[in-house]
């Protein structure tokens, strides 16, 4: 991306801010990836004799010792299953709020901003009976029903622009061409939307994949984990093995890592459209 | 991630297209019905059931049949705990905070890597990625450099810098300060984002006329960059404060809102109590004093995105 820069070159105050942002941020990344290949159970320790021995150990426990074979495949069904219920429910909907009156959109995004802001450790707390209520506690599809319905909100926010941005003549054009209702919003709307909402559900997908709220509470046996709550198990232990928690933190982490590298452009431009004009 | 972790995040402003035009359908309602469903019977449903049990007296027997009524019971004996009271405080501190390092935070970042020099989109890449990464995974890693034997008391140590190492996660005001700095932490990255589209706006010429006439840098700053992305300084605000009300995963991993209540904040008290103490109508009534804090958000936000969809 080329600009116009009437000074040529970044001062040495960037520099200066750019070097202590990597520190500060890649630094936790960095600790977790020595800790994790230390003794189980010992204290990692950040000296550089510890950059020598790595030893895959903890990874091997995670998966045999602790049981957590299914973590990653737990985690991929409940993160896919959620995103696609989401953008199943919220690509129509969305739609048709960007071709309601503007007296009713209004009306309906103060809904939706105030539904999307609703915390998630508050909802969590009625959701359990409620879940308990239809018999759908101890089952991904409790997990998955109660994220959708909880992120649904938010990614509705998101999508809205990219509704608002198709002009309502291309619907008026493509009525004159004899297309349906169905036919305009799938071969016509659609795919001038697609590009926002690729990025929208790969958002929503690196979310749910975080999530360990909804499953430590909902699910019952701890085979049912995704990656995110096997995390949780090691922290509440009364005593931390650390280098087994900096194991399952990079387990859980490397699939979002290996998605952010693959569409990090896309990631960044879809916030940056998708952010505040100035 | 979050997270967005939670999810932060704002959405953009189009113009709005010419009103009323003729001869243009609406969408059919089956359109925007199955997620009105969806969002009736896990959002809606679930709110009032919330409400009920915070006016009920719901033990883990009878959570599913019920409680007794117990009107405003619940209510009355939490605004009269004096806990309750430092922990509103403490969440408002932790807002702040994070209000002070994502924002400030964020656009130095935005302004120093504004050229697309190739270590400037390294570093730009990173720090994002951090912020996408689960929030469970960050408050490890910082639970492991905070926490007494961790990596940040074993550099200063090391090094010399101190004799004794601070106890971050434990002494006095450290836990929250450091739990709010590492929501912060997680802010900042996106606020750098929103901030460096910003700045793109930012018009060139008056720049560059400012510079002719001789001001200095912080003086384009002020008259120039600042005015043409106060806007966006605005809705940050309102999101990371809104966002820090309701953050619960830094301070429930770091720190597990203790030592005693000393990190806690409204969300994580709540979930303690529901969760833990199984005390569901204690935890509902603080779930509904949390969800009215964030909601008093949700409408100057809603309404700076109208004034921008007009604009």
């Amino acid at each position: 991306m080329k600009r116009s820069n009437v000074r040529s070159r970044p001062g040495w105050v960037s520099y200066l801010v750019a070097v202590f942002l990597v520190v500060l941020y890649g630094s936790p990344l960095v600790f977790l990836i020595l800790g994790s290949g230390q003794e189980p159970g010992t204290l990692p320790t950040m000296s550089p004799r510890s950059l020598l021995g790595f030893s895959p150990s903890n990874y091997v426990d995670y998966f045999v010792a602790y049981g957590n074979a299914m973590s990653l495949w737990n985690s991929f069904v409940i993160a896919s299953g959620t995103t696609f219920l989401i953008m199943l429910l919220a690509l129509p909907a969305a739609y048709w709020l960007a071709r309601v009156s503007p007296v009713w959109s209004s009306i309906l995004l103060v809904v939706i901003v105030f539904l999307q802001m609703l915390p998630m450790a508050a909802v969590v707390i009625p959701l359990y009976k409620v879940l308990a209520l239809w018999g759908l506690l101890g089952d991904r599809i409790g997990v998955i029903v109660a994220l959708g319905g909880t992120l649904l909100p938010w990614v509705l926010l998101l999508l809205n622009p990219y509704f608002r941005a198709v002009p309502r003549e291309l619907n008026e054009a493509a009525a004159v061409d004899g297309a349906g209702g169905f036919r305009q919003f799938w071969s016509v709307v659609l795919p001038l939307t697609r590009n926002g909402a690729v990025t929208i559900a790969l958002l929503t997908f690196m979310v749910t994949w975080g999530d360990f709220i909804y499953s430590v509470n909902f699910l019952s046996k701890s085979a049912q984990y995704p990656a995110s709550a096997t995390i949780l198990g090691y922290v509440t232990a009364y005593s931390v093995d650390w280098p087994g928690l900096m194991a399952a933190s990079v387990i859980t982490t490397l699939p979002i890592f290996v998605i952010f590298l693959i569409f990090q452009r896309r990631l960044i431009q879809g916030l940056s459209a998708g952010a505040v004009k100035g | 991630m979050v997270t967005l972790t939670s999810p932060e995040t704002t959405a953009p402003a189009r113009k709005r297209r010419g009103r009323g035009q003729v001869g243009l359908r609406m969408p059919r309602v089956y359109y925007v019905l199955p997620a009105t469903v969806l969002i009736f019977f896990l959002v809606g449903y679930p709110m009032f059931e919330l409400f009920v049990m915070s006016v009920t007296s719901v033990t883990p027997a009878t959570l599913i049949a019920g409680g007794d009524w117990v009107g405003a019971d619940n209510f009355v004996t939490l605004f009269t705990s004096q806990s309750f009271v430092d922990i509103a405080l403490r969440t408002a501190i932790f807002g702040v905070i994070v209000l002070l390092i994502g924002l400030p935070g964020g656009l130095a970042a935005a302004l120093a890597l504004e050229k697309r020099t190739k270590f400037f989109n390294f570093t730009f890449g990173l720090i994002v990625l951090l912020w996408a990464l689960p929030p469970i995974v960050n408050a490890v890693a910082w639970r492991f450099i905070l926490f007494s034997e961790g990596a940040l008391n074993e550099i200063l140590l090391g090094a010399g810098i101190l004799e004794e190492p601070i106890l971050w996660l434990v002494e006095g005001a450290l836990p929250l300060l450091s739990v709010s700095f590492v929501a912060g932490w997680v802010a900042l990255p996106f606020a750098a984002v929103v901030f460096r589209a910003a700045l793109l706006d930012v018009p060139k010429e008056q720049l560059e006329a400012a510079e002719m006439d001789g001001a200095g840098a912080f003086s384009r700053f002020l008259n120039v960059t600042f005015p043409s992305i106060a806007p966006t300084v605005y809705i940050l605000s309102i999101l990371f404060l809104s966002w820090a009300v309701r953050s619960f995963d830094f301070a429930f991993v770091m720190t597990g809102g203790g030592p005693g209540e000393a990190s806690t904040t409204l969300p994580v008290l709540g979930y303690i109590r529901a969760f833990q103490l199984a005390d569901y109508s204690g935890g509902a009534a603080i779930a509904v004093v949390t969800i009215v804090a964030v909601l008093l958000f949700a409408l100057p936000y809603t309404r700076s995105l109208g004034r921008q969809a007009d604009a």
